[in-house]
């Protein structure tokens, strides 16, 4: 609890207030335009962190990610477009009530419930890290292999379109990461001769160019696409006490369904979204209304989609797991500032474990703040020229990558990843699958075989051990889980 | 509804095929196992393996699917679409990256030039808008400079 409180004192301090507060707003101003997503400014931002102390560099990119969530339901309510696809759900009754000439009052109940389903999904984070990671330090080589297996084939079956794409992307982020030196006994493997592969590729232009580049390159294909005029008034934002009143049970069963989705690996808060409103909708005593700008619609999507936020940081912190690609993006921060993620996070670096939990209670507070008294400010953001944010973004990218290493090589790869990043997302195959393996895999590599050499070589332990049972049959259930339901919908 | 050309998902797979063996093919001269039974080369060649299995999977549902008449993104979609932009400003950036890493042209010319090629180029080559691209490109290219030079004590080429 000590540490909990000098954590968030930290961070009312004068630089970590400032940092957590441009990474909250810039995450809004990102996550409102359609385009350019939260995953794109956090990995745009990660060359600027390493210059930064690795307290304050998680803090400014946790805020990034509360604010990003939060601010894409601005354009999905004023345009039917999500500026993620958190915000889906906020589409089908936000933009009808916007349509309605309510744009301010649905505006108002996402801002609102995105609020208090982060609040809530914070007390989850708070309470459940600090004895999760202890429960996690008992974990050996056996349980982390299937905990990272699990992670990885539940992303790949569960991201959107088909599981044998999720699986390939899975397959080739873990094999973009073998070159370089072998992470049991530090053999060099792999390189084909070249100096420069001799330390691996890095995380950062890997990261860059599949995020950042490729989508810039996807938004060139669409530079035309021009939004509607929206305006939008301060007026009309606030809920009364009886509002909240009403709306108290969804608030607590959407933050519940929210931070449950997210702890779980490779479920994202689009997802969460989905089921919250699945879940207004069958206990509604007016589920016809839903879709035609229903208020509870609104609220479920909202309020789940920031509750999954705080439910994805609980594995990240206490077991170096991510929840989600930000999570991931997320690990490779603490990976660039030499910091171990996983359960020794709190036990060695407490104040950055801390720091996480904290920067997301004061990030949501100042994403409050912020989206209530400037959404009408922010919206005329969407319409910012395309064609000047593009190229100002894409000479970003270049200097950050070439400021971190010094090195044009890096530039070069990154080019590579937007290429195949672009490619990957125009044949549908996840981007999420393929980052995930590319961080996880020398860690589940390192595991199994640090597994093997304690046992001579059994692989016993796998299914003696409680949880790498169990882990082992969850990976096992996701694998099979999807090709049971697609063979059963083709005998339909 | 939106599908993917069955052609773009042959050619990924052919690629990733490829890209497997390759890591297969260099997975062969890695040291035996020592110290347990897996060793060094174990990961890399099971990955390619099941790569190709996956990717002959993905082969073979969508070659039956060449037939069909496919509605893909950018044929549904209510803006034209400019693949040929996205190919000429790729181009214009590896060259932007060649110019400054052969040291031709240190980053404040080249980073000026490219920044109002591109931003010509996205703006539809229109003339008037000429000026205010320029000046922008000279705002930002410079605004960097500084900011990454005298701030953050970054050198840049």
């Amino acid at each position: 609890m000590d540490n909990l409180l000098s954590s968030i004192g930290y961070i009312f301090t004068g630089l970590p207030f400032f940092l957590l507060f441009i990474g909250v707003f810039s995450g809004i101003i990102v996550g409102s335009i359609p385009g350019l997503t939260t995953t794109m400014l956090i990995t745009l931002t990660l060359p600027l962190t390493f210059f930064m102390e690795p307290v304050n560099a998680i803090t400014m990119l946790v805020g990034m990610y509360v604010g990003g969530i939060s601010g894409s339901q601005i354009s999905a309510t004023l345009l039917r477009m999500p500026g993620t696809p958190a915000s889906i759900m906020t589409t089908f009754d936000g933009y009808p009530m916007s349509q309605q000439g309510k744009s301010e009052r649905a505006l108002g109940l996402g801002i609102y419930a995105s609020f208090i389903g982060g609040i809530i999904s914070w007390v989850f984070l708070a309470l459940l890290s600090p004895p999760l990671s202890k429960l996690a330090l008992t974990f050996g080589p056996w349980e982390y292999f299937t905990m990272v297996l699990m992670a990885l084939v539940m992303l790949a079956s569960l991201s959107q379109g088909s599981m044998i794409k999720g699986l390939l992307a899975a397959c080739l982020g873990m094999m973009v990461h073998l070159p370089g030196v072998d992470p049991s006994l530090g053999q060099m493997r792999l390189t084909f001769g070249v100096e420069a592969l001799e330390s691996g590729l890095s995380l950062m232009p890997v990261l860059v160019g599949a995020f950042a580049v490729s989508q810039i390159f996807k938004d060139i294909v669409q530079i035309d696409a021009r939004p509607p005029s929206v305006s939008v008034k301060r007026s009309g934002m606030f809920l009364s006490f009886a509002d909240l009143k009403k709306y108290t049970p969804s608030f607590l069963r959407s933050s519940v369904i929210g931070t449950w989705i997210g702890l779980l690996p490779g479920i994202g808060a689009n997802i969460a979204a989905m089921l919250s409103y699945s879940a207004a909708k069958s206990v509604s005593k007016e589920p016809e209304k839903f879709g035609t700008g229903h208020e509870h619609g609104v609220v479920a999507a909202e309020t789940a989609n920031n509750a999954a936020v705080g439910g994805a940081l609980i594995p990240l912190i206490t077991m170096g797991i991510p929840g989600s690609v930000v999570d991931a993006i997320l690990i490779g921060a603490l990976i660039i500032h030499n910091l171990e993620p996983g359960p020794m996070l709190f036990t060695t670096n407490p104040e950055i474990a801390y720091g996480v939990i904290s920067a997301y209670l004061v990030g949501n507070i100042i994403m409050f703040g912020i989206m209530i008294f400037s959404v009408a400010w922010i919206a005329r953001l969407l319409y910012v020229p395309r064609a000047y944010l593009m190229s100002a973004i894409l000479l970003f990218c270049i200097i950050g990558i070439f400021a971190v290493s010094n090195s044009f090589f890096d530039v070069y790869v990154m080019l590579i990843f937007g290429v195949v990043g672009f490619l990957m997302d125009r044949a549908k195959f996840p981007l999420g699958p393929f980052v995930i393996g590319f961080v996880l895999s020398p860690i589940a590599e390192a595991q199994l075989r640090s597994g093997l050499m304690s046992t001579e070589g059994s692989i016993e332990p796998l299914f003696t051990r409680p949880f790498s049972a169990t882990f082992l049959a969850v990976s096992i259930f996701f694998l099979i889980w999807p090709m049971y339901s697609e063979w059963k919908k083709s005998r339909v | 509804m939106n599908k993917v050309s069955p052609k773009l998902e042959i050619a990924m797979a052919i690629g990733l095929i490829l890209f497997g063996a390759v890591i297969y093919w260099a997975s062969l001269e890695l040291p035996e196992p020592q110290y347990e039974p897996l060793g060094t080369a174990a990961l890399p060649m099971s990955l390619a393996v099941i790569t190709f299995f996956l990717a002959m999977l993905l082969i073979a549902r969508a070659v039956p699917r060449l037939k069909e008449t496919i509605d893909v993104d950018d044929a549904t979609s209510e803006v034209t679409p400019h693949p040929k932009l996205a190919v000429f400003v790729f181009a214009l950036t590896v060259l932007f990256v060649l110019v400054m890493d052969y040291e031709i042209l240190s980053y404040l010319p080249a980073g000026i030039i490219y920044l109002t090629l591109v931003g010509f180029i996205l703006n539809h080559r229109q003339v008037s808008k000429l000026p205010w691209i320029f000046g922008f490109s000279v705002l930002l290219t410079v605004s960097t400079y500084y900011i990454f030079t005298k701030f953050f004590y970054i050198d840049l080429p």
